[in-house]
């Protein structure tokens, strides 16, 4: 998946964030054309994500594991997601999900929802390729007595953007090659056991061997308020087949 | 394999309801099933080249790309048949 994501990593709150990247489940997704408009949509079912509620996981209390394979609690949740593209080159959309996290002793729903963004031209006036994504989140999981940590309030937010382009046009084959970016992603949670926000600035530059072939670097700028910031380099190589 | 969004797919992921709404099959020609292409299949990646794929691998990527796209019946088609004509 590496060569489809233009950065190194991947942005806080989306992706095994506040949402899960896959799920479990079944699916039905779609097109509906009207006129040069389009809307798509996708509906599914899945085993449930399941609700952290080990008091020694310390900061990770009350957030939501999903690598659901098996139906532990035996919860489900049912979801979808709705996009609009009133031009080819755009795409808004919003998602949710919901149903059962916790387990018997520590009944709990989650509320997950998304709005999202997403915007890829190419053209001769630009001189190449521009995408635009941008993605925002928002959890709420019901109020549980998680026993001696006692009980709070258990909403999450976050989101990014990025903007990435490729200088395809200019007349010069290496020069298409590279491809910058940049990204802003944030993560709120400091009124949960995590203690902290954090917003990041991330600068990249890709090199593309061919179609599926990618080298990247980035450097992240990050902050955090309560917690310890951590700056990164990255450094990734990735091919699809 | 790890899939791209963020409220998605299982096991089972069925395309039924594209297929439904794609009833009334259309004929495409060349033109637009490039156009579409062009239009949809590079959202979220770059476009491998038609001619670096068998007609009989177009239609199984086809397959998933369906699903990832959320192509309509029509769109499908048209997209298949450009990349199969100009495939190796
Ligand atoms: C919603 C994002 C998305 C769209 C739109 C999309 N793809 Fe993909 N494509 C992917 C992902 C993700 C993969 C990686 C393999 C996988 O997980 O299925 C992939 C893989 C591929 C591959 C590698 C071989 C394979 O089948 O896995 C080809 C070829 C391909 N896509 C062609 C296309 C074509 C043609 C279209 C237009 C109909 C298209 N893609 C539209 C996301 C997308």
């Amino acid at each position: 998946m590496a060569w489809v994501n233009r950065m190194a990593d991947q942005p806080l709150a989306v992706y095994d964030g506040l949402l899960p990247e896959t799920l479990v489940g079944t699916q039905l997704r779609g097109g509906v054309p009207l006129g040069s408009m389009k809307f798509n949509y996708a509906a599914f079912a899945a085993n449930a994500p399941s609700l952290n509620t080990d008091t020694n996981g310390g900061s990770a209390l009350g957030t939501l594991a999903f690598d659901n394979f098996d139906n532990g609690n035996g919860n489900f949740v049912g979801g979808g997601h709705l996009g609009f593209l009133p031009i080819p080159e755009l795409e808004l959309g919003y998602g949710l999900i919901y149903g059962g996290v916790g387990s018997a002793e520590a009944p709990a729903n989650a509320f997950l929802q998304s709005a999202d963004l997403n915007f890829v031209k190419d053209s001769a006036a630009l001189r190449g390729s521009l995408r635009l994504s941008a993605q925002w989140v928002w959890s709420a999981v019901d109020h549980v007595d998680y026993g001696a940590a006692g009980s709070f309030d258990n909403k999450r937010d976050g989101g990014y953007s990025q903007i990435s382009y490729r200088p395809t046009k200019w007349g010069s084959p290496v020069l298409a090659r590279f491809e910058p970016v940049f990204r802003f992603d944030i993560l709120n949670q400091k009124n949960t056991p995590a203690a902290y926000d954090e917003w990041r600035y991330t600068l990249g530059l890709n090199y593309w061997f061919g179609a599926m072939t990618v080298a990247k670097i980035g450097y992240e700028f990050d902050q955090r308020d309560g917690d310890t910031a951590h700056n990164a380099v990255m450094v990734q190589f990735a091919t699809g087949f | 394999m790890k899939k791209i969004h963020y409220l998605i797919c299982g096991s089972l992921a069925l395309a039924g309801a594209a297929l439904l709404l794609a009833g009334c099959a259309a004929t495409s020609n060349q033109a637009n099933g490039a156009r579409l292409w062009s239009q949809n299949c590079s959202r979220c990646h770059n476009n491998r080249s038609p001619a670096s794929y068998s007609q009989a691998q177009w239609e199984v990527s086809m397959m998933h790309m369906r699903l990832r796209a959320n192509l309509t019946g029509n769109e499908y088609r048209a997209i298949l048949d450009f990349l199969q004509t100009a495939s190796k």
